[in-house]
């Protein structure tokens, strides 16, 4: 039987500010998105006050102030280097590693003896050798490691370690009728309300229910959860990630945006975005779609203007992609609105090799692939943004605006912190 | 016999390690087979994942100057006698750790540095033991 941990870094971003600002040790931090425009991230004491996450920043900014609560823009720099440190330490304690997200990963923990003490082990080489406080939560599938996990963070009486193995089976069934089946892994919203009516409330039920029937009304993912959570492992160890389906770029504006050139000057920097993350997997794409919306928490005329645009050629080509895109930004743009948020998503998403060409269209230029390369290196070499294009803009009001980000404390040198 | 060192922004610095010492004279035909590469980093670094670099910013402890970059090893349990960084106020110290006789507290080599004690309400948070110093002299 396979045992897998999930292990992951407790409110990770507001961590990794704590790492390096000592003095807000046991105080309120929060982080918000690009832009300064949401809360994405809040230190426990953060939560404590019961300051809601994803909403926007003016919104809780009065609270924040009251309870002197340390704001920080997000610093992706910082998180994402100390996420690729966590990673390495993390890989050494099993054979397998999958890397789920940001700030947890799942490892394969099978035969290895006296999990309880391993499990330790992995929680004080993070906290020792990188400051950032961690759970592992383990169990025979990773539906019930993720969430051991919850169990291993919520429960202080476990120390942030927590096997199921360590309960005897009424206990476990105990444990798990404590959770909400929203709370399982892969069961969304839409799901836990349509289980409700079936009178399925707990990750209990779930486990108890008829397979066959979950199945019939559902699908098999939900059907494999019911497995997962009787303890046999359906999903495996990732052994390559899967390539993006779609790749999604948008972001709210610091202010209200009404003009045409503003609006399109992002949109070219999403397209810009995308398209080199679409070129980092090695793909192209067929469709593209473009977004843009007014706030809907402003009492002021509401309009989401959505369109996609078919691409004659699948291209990873940021100019190609780039005219399409801004062809649909024309075509959805109304004048009257005072707009929010803007971005783009790339979809059908395929190899280059599986790509159909069409008969009456020139074929895509080979140069331009060897100009898309040439920019993407020179960005990756000197920093991203050196270069770009033209309709990406160079002092909008919609570019990213970052009024509270720390210093890049281990990526940068003029950054690094200095020791009276 | 002279060998180029290559220096380069991206990758990391390499000084060839020859396999026989250096001799006058002839040279042995063995210089040809260069053995592996020094790099900078196996030197200076043990856990290059727990190891953060930091600027000092004052003569505190002897042999570590103002504008020198510290080495820090989070990873590595403080002992008696060993340089650390540590959490004090609302920033980082950089002090020697004394240990011992039940005396646990922060000092500076130097004089007209106060001795920081671990008492009372006052627990020394150690960040991490510094285990090398980087200058450039020129």
């Amino acid at each position: 039987m396979s045992t897998f941990a999930l292990v992951d870094g407790n409110s990770f971003y507001t961590s990794c500010e704590r790492v390096f600002r000592p003095d807000l040790i046991g105080r309120p931090i929060i982080v918000l998105s690009n832009n300064d425009g949401c809360v994405v991230a809040r230190s426990a004491e953060a939560k404590a006050l019961d300051i809601p996450a994803f909403l926007p920043f003016h919104q809780v900014q009065q609270l924040c102030r009251k309870h002197r609560v340390t704001v920080f823009s997000s610093n992706y720099a910082l998180y994402g280097d100390m996420s690729r440190r966590m990673m390495n330490m993390l890989s050494r304690f099993a054979p397998l590693q999958e890397i789920y997200s940001i700030d947890e990963c799942f490892l394969d923990v099978t035969g290895i003896p006296d999990l309880d003490s391993h499990g330790h082990r992995i929680r004080q080489a993070v906290w020792q050798g990188l400051g950032i406080p961690n759970c592992v939560g383990m169990g025979s599938s990773k539906t019930l490691a993720k969430l051991a996990n919850h169990v291993a963070k919520k429960r202080p009486e476990w120390k942030g370690v927590f096997e199921w193995d360590w309960l005897n089976p009424r206990e476990a069934d105990r444990l798990l009728a404590e959770f909400a089946v929203g709370e399982v892994w892969g069961i969304g919203r839409r799901i836990a309300e349509k289980l409700a009516l079936m009178h399925i409330h707990s990750a209990l039920d779930l486990k108890q229910a008829d397979p066959r029937h979950i199945k019939r009304k559902f699908n098999v993912v939900v059907e494999r959860t019911v497995a997962e959570l009787n303890g046999v492992a359906c999903l495996a160890l990732e052994d390559v990630a899967p390539t993006k389906q779609q790749i999604i770029s948008s972001r709210s504006f610091s202010r209200l945006v009404h003009d045409l050139p503003a609006l399109s000057a992002s949109i070219g920097h999403h397209v810009a975005r995308a398209a080199e993350k679409l070129r980092g997997q090695g793909c192209v794409a067929g469709l593209m779609g473009v977004s843009i919306r007014t706030n809907p928490f402003r009492d002021l005329g509401q309009y989401h203007g959505y369109t996609c645009v078919p691409l004659i050629h699948p291209s990873a080509d940021t100019l190609l992609l780039n005219r399409a895109a801004q062809a649909a930004l024309r075509a959805i743009w109304r004048k009257e609105f005072s707009y929010h948020k803007a971005g783009v998503i790339l979809m059908d998403i395929g190899t280059p090799a599986i790509q159909q060409h069409d008969l009456f269209s020139p074929p895509p230029d080979p140069k331009r692939a060897q100009l898309m390369a040439a920019i993407d290196k020179l960005n990756r070499d000197f920093g991203s943004g050196t270069i770009r294009l033209g309709a990406e803009g160079l002092s909008e009001g919609w570019r990213m605006r970052q009024n509270m980000k720390s210093p890049c404390y281990t990526t940068r040198i003029g950054d690094v912190m200095q020791v009276e | 016999m002279h060998y180029p060192i290559p220096l380069s922004r991206s990758s990391p610095l390499r000084i060839p390690l020859m396999a026989s010492s250096v001799r006058a004279g002839f040279p042995s035909p063995a210089d040809d087979y260069v053995q592996d590469n020094i790099n900078l980093n196996t030197l200076l670094v043990d856990d290059p994942d727990c190891t953060f670099l930091m600027l000092a910013s004052n003569d505190a402890i002897h042999g570590i100057f103002k504008g020198d970059y510290v080495l820090i090893d989070k990873a590595r349990s403080p002992a008696h006698g060993n340089v650390v960084v540590a959490a004090h106020e609302d920033g980082f110290v950089l002090r020697r750790l004394h240990k011992q006789q039940g005396l646990l507290a922060l000092m500076a080599d130097a004089p007209g540095y106060p001795l920081i004690p671990a008492e009372g309400d006052y627990m020394l948070q150690i960040w991490g033991v510094v285990i090398a110093v980087v200058r450039r002299l020129v």
